[in-house]
């Protein structure tokens, strides 16, 4: 991000802008969805300092309240967000689920020949697509139905992956779900048969895995519910 | 000691120059006040229901009635004010609704709307309390590794309410080195707050979730 532009919204939170320049960073805020987030960010980190009451974080009703009064939709989500996790795993959850409800297969599936880059794109389309549907996060909620799994932290990995990582409050275990392009699976680390699941769309091929300590039978339940569930919403 | 009454003003004066831009069609400020209360007016809504899902439906109308009321915002109190009203009569006019509670004008909204809202008492659990009390010691472990130069614009903005012409008259330097310091010890802030922030959002998320 630019740090004038940055420099300019700290300076907008403190009213210290023209009318002109307010006018300047909305429009710079409308191209950049990151800068969005930065300012979001600032308002917690103001509020922390002077020890207001910080409300519920995780919330976030600002794309239905814009959809309902504008009839637009949120724009894209950049990778690369530092900050507000809950909204990058909304993004990325709402994304898997929509990708998981195009087809599923329990067996390998072979290499792609989908590119890295084409695949991003496409992802980010696909996740800006899917925050609005709330069918799709259902579908990926359900996926751990049943489990007790807490989860602990989420992010983005390069190539266009996403890690989502859990703990058993029971006993403290730990386990990731993770979804990534088959190009960039391939060249790392490949797990065991058991843990994955190939997904086939019209995007192209992608790759679930769990990992973690974990059963595999519910390895093979949370692959299962998430099939399940994104057959419920076809 | 938090000079509160010139920090409301300030703040005051920073959500009026994005009102004026809605007042004048512009959603986009609209977005950014949205995303700047949305929290703290999801928390008001849910001590009245006590249902989240249904605090998040009650606060995203209380958004909407005042997105399409703002041209009777008469700007005598604080936006925020101004917003908890509606907020806490949307509330309470759901709850009679259901036949739970005695109806309230809406009408209240322009009575109170120069009257000091009452902020209900929080009722965080153990672990939330633990987590702010966390990023609180975070925070101030992290003011106090500032350059002083730095420090002392961002406490005389954040903690007395200063605008930055009265921080470049105390400190005797530019309006722009002030928006500049001020900026600069926000970005260092937020680089060590970033993580224990994220933290606090799954703990609420998993209060739903489990």
């Amino acid at each position: 991000m630019n740090e004038n532009i940055k420099e300019r919204i700290s300076a907008l939170a403190d009213g210290e802008l023209s009318e002109f320049e307010v006018r300047r960073v909305l429009d710079e805020i409308e191209k950049e969805p990151d800068l969005r987030n930065y300012w979001d960010l600032l308002q917690i980190t103001r509020r922390s300092l002077v020890n207001e009451d910080l409300g519920r974080l995780d919330i976030d009703i600002s794309d239905r309240i814009r959809r309902e009064l504008t009839g637009r939709k949120p724009k894209v989500l950049q990778e690369n967000s530092s900050h507000s996790i809950y909204k990058t795993y909304l993004a990325a959850t709402a994304g898997l689920a929509l990708i998981l409800g195009v087809n599923f297969f329990l067996t390998p599936w072979g290499i792609s020949n989908i590119s890295n880059d084409a695949f991003s794109e496409e992802a980010s389309q696909t996740i800006a697509n899917a925050i609005a549907s709330p069918e799709a996060m259902e579908v990926l909620n359900n996926s751990v139905l049943g489990m007790d799994a807490r989860l602990k932290d989420f992010n983005y990995v390069s190539g266009g992956g996403m890690h989502a990582n859990y703990v058993f409050p029971k006993d403290g275990r730990k386990f990731r779900v993770s979804l990534s392009p088959v190009m960039s699976e391939y060249k790392s680390k490949q797990p065991s048969t058991k843990r994955r699941a190939f997904i086939k769309t019209n995007k192209g091929v992608f790759v679930v895995t769990v990992s973690g300590n974990i059963t595999d039978e519910k390895i093979s339940r949370i692959l299962q519910n998430a099939n399940y569930f994104s057959n419920q919403i076809k | 000691m938090v000079d509160k009454q010139s920090k409301k003003e300030t703040n005051r004066e920073a959500d009026l120059k994005l009102v004026r831009r809605v007042k004048k069609g512009d959603y986009r400020a609209f977005d950014l006040l949205v995303l700047k209360y949305q929290s703290r007016i999801v928390s008001v809504a849910f001590k009245y229901v006590k249902e989240i899902q249904l605090a998040e439906d009650i606060s995203q109308e209380a958004f909407i009635k005042a997105y399409r009321s703002i041209d009777s915002f008469r700007e005598e109190s604080a936006f925020y004010t101004w917003l908890y009203r509606i907020t806490a009569n949307t509330a309470k006019n759901y709850l009679v609704s259901k036949g739970r509670r005695k109806e309230s004008s809406i009408s209240e909204i322009s009575l109170f709307e120069n009257e000091d809202f009452f902020e209900l008492p929080t009722s965080d659990s153990p672990e939330q309390i633990l987590m702010a009390q966390n990023l609180r010691d975070t925070i101030y472990d992290a003011l106090s590794s500032l350059p002083e130069d730095t420090r002392t614009a961002l406490s005389l903005r954040e903690f007395e309410g200063r605008n930055y012409e009265e921080i470049a008259e105390i400190m005797n330097c530019p309006v722009g080195t002030v928006r500049s310091r001020i900026f600069r010890g926000r970005e260092s802030l937020e680089d060590l707050i970033s993580p224990v922030i994220n933290e606090l959002k799954v703990i609420n998320n998993n209060q739903e979730i489990i």
